[in-house]
């Protein structure tokens, strides 16, 4: 069904509507409401589409005037659009010609503001890591997206010089490859236009597993394996969905490959734990990242992808459980 | 905008980073529930705080659940924009087709494709007010029948057959102008 002839003839006839009830707002007669029209009516505005629902708790909670109503919510005629949800609730709550007193649109919508607020009440506590190009536009507007508490800052800054010192005492009774593999971390070299990863020489890992039992129990939907290529040593899995856009996860056997090249232009490359191993992530303009080492297998996943779906691949990797013998 | 960056205080600065710090995760989870990606819900997130920055005066002002509550509105607005910009097309929910069978689906789109749009918005006036509302609802804000089942306070099988009444008045009407005219 073709709505969009609907829709643009309705659209100019509700606008020419909300500038006529604008006009005429003076001549009406409001009807007082009793406490349990006014609980109903809030129950009707917590329904109603948020843009109608935003325009009301700006104006009758926050008390902002029309201009500023205009630039917060992007409109023209805020005024006009707020006489046509004054009446759609009057009509709503059964009044033919009379509309709802202000005074109890008001109490109404205080009433739903708190309903509003305890529907989107958080219960996650996770911290989104921002992507590189959003940081550098909340950074021109002076906001660190990275904020942290004080104590946060303290305690990580412990943890380095810990780390460092643990650092210093590996360093001392071995060779500078050993205490690599002590850490477990990977070596990162970041260029302007590309980072090089390099592995720790590392010996097989007693929780080594072979590649034939990794399954990919998860890849993001409308997204079809393209290509497959299953080598002793390195799979290379290529999905792609219908607009074109491509998934790739490489798994390779630790001993095989030390150093890979990527593009990290303008990104930043960040650390974080995953699996009990350091995990590297990063976005760029074009493709999101994740890489790291787990049971002596170099997981590589790369994609058109956002990094949610990235890390729910990377969980959704299983492990039979075959030991390397 | 530079010129009204320079304006804001040591103060203001750390008051917008507190209350980045305090509210992203909530807003960013609020713009993800809409859009469903995390480069559009990031980039509402970013033109929410553009926003509250420059109302930077009366935010400072409310409590810290009522700034939490102002960008809230702000950031669903926002979402809805974005949502807006991506989808040009009304997608009708595969309930509405469930409802009609196919030879009146192809009637309506002989009658839906009409270019004489004034000729629609005439017939449209014609509808009760409360008809009117509906059409309102469900093609400019594009709400889904159960929503406006929910908003009405009927059952959603009310909204669909009260829609598909509408959907044949009008058609009627648009049927009876062409007639006349012809």
């Amino acid at each position: 069904m073709n709505a969009n002839v609907i829709r643009d003839g309705c659209e100019a006839l509700w606008k020419q509507e909300c500038q006529q009830l604008k006009e005429h707002y003076t001549d009406i007669t409001f009807q007082v409401l009793s406490i349990e029209q006014i609980t109903l009516l809030a129950d009707k505005i917590c329904a109603l589409p948020v843009e109608y629902q935003s325009i009301l708790t700006l104006y009758y909670v926050f008390n902002e005037g029309f201009d500023d109503l205009n630039f917060l919510l992007g409109i023209e005629d805020s005024a006009g659009q707020l006489c046509y949800i004054h009446r759609l609730l009057s009509v709503l709550m059964g009044m033919k010609d009379a509309w709802i007193a202000p005074a109890m649109l008001e109490k109404a919508c205080m009433m739903a503001q708190e309903q509003i607020n305890e529907l989107t009440a958080f219960e996650g506590n996770d911290k989104h890591i921002y992507s590189e190009k959003i940081k550098r536009k909340l950074k021109k507007i002076n906001i660190k997206s990275d904020n942290e508490r004080i104590y946060t800052v303290v305690l990580k800054r412990i943890a380095v010089c810990f780390l460092l010192v643990l650092l210093g005492v590996a360093l001392i009774p071995s060779a500078r490859s050993r205490a690599w593999e002590i850490i477990k971390e990977w070596m990162v070299e970041v260029f302007p236009e590309f980072t090089i990863f390099t592995k720790p020489e590392q010996g097989l890992s007693e929780n080594a597993v072979d590649l034939q039992s990794i399954a990919i129990g998860y890849v993001p939907n409308g997204f079809a394996l393209e290509k497959k290529s299953e080598d002793a040593e390195i799979y290379v899995y290529s999905y792609k969905d219908i607009q074109g856009k491509v998934l790739t996860i490489k798994l390779v056997v630790s001993e095989v490959s030390n150093r890979s090249y990527y593009d990290t232009e303008d990104a930043e490359v960040q650390i974080v734990d995953f699996k009990g191993n350091s995990a590297y992530v990063w976005e760029t303009d074009a493709r999101s990242y994740l890489l790291w080492n787990e049971d002596g297998i170099d997981y590589h996943v790369s994609g058109q992808i956002v990094m949610e779906e990235m890390w729910k691949i990377a969980q959704n990797i299983r492990k039979k459980d075959i030991r390397k013998k | 905008m530079l010129i009204f960056l320079g304006a804001l205080s040591e103060d203001d600065r750390d008051f917008m980073n507190e209350l980045f710090g305090r509210t992203n995760r909530l807003l960013y989870h609020v713009a993800y529930q809409m859009l469903g990606a995390s480069c559009d819900a990031e980039d509402a997130v970013y033109r929410t705080f553009y926003k509250v920055m420059q109302r930077i005066n009366k935010v400072i002002l409310l409590s810290e659940d009522n700034q939490l509550a102002y960008c809230v509105a702000i950031i669903k607005n926002e979402a809805i924009d974005i949502l807006r910009q991506r989808k040009r097309t009304v997608q009708v929910e595969q309930g509405y087709f469930e409802y009609l069978d196919k030879q009146e689906m192809d009637v309506e789109v002989e009658y839906l494709k009409m270019e004489k749009r004034e000729c629609l918005q005439e017939c449209v006036c014609e509808l009760a007010e409360e008809e009117r509302q509906f059409i309102y609802l469900r093609f400019v804000q594009e709400l889904k029948l159960s929503e406006i089942a929910r908003l009405m306070g009927i059952s959603e099988e009310a909204a669909k057959k009260r829609h598909r009444r509408i959907l044949n008045k009008l058609r009627s009407l648009y049927e009876r102008r062409q007639n006349y005219e012809c």
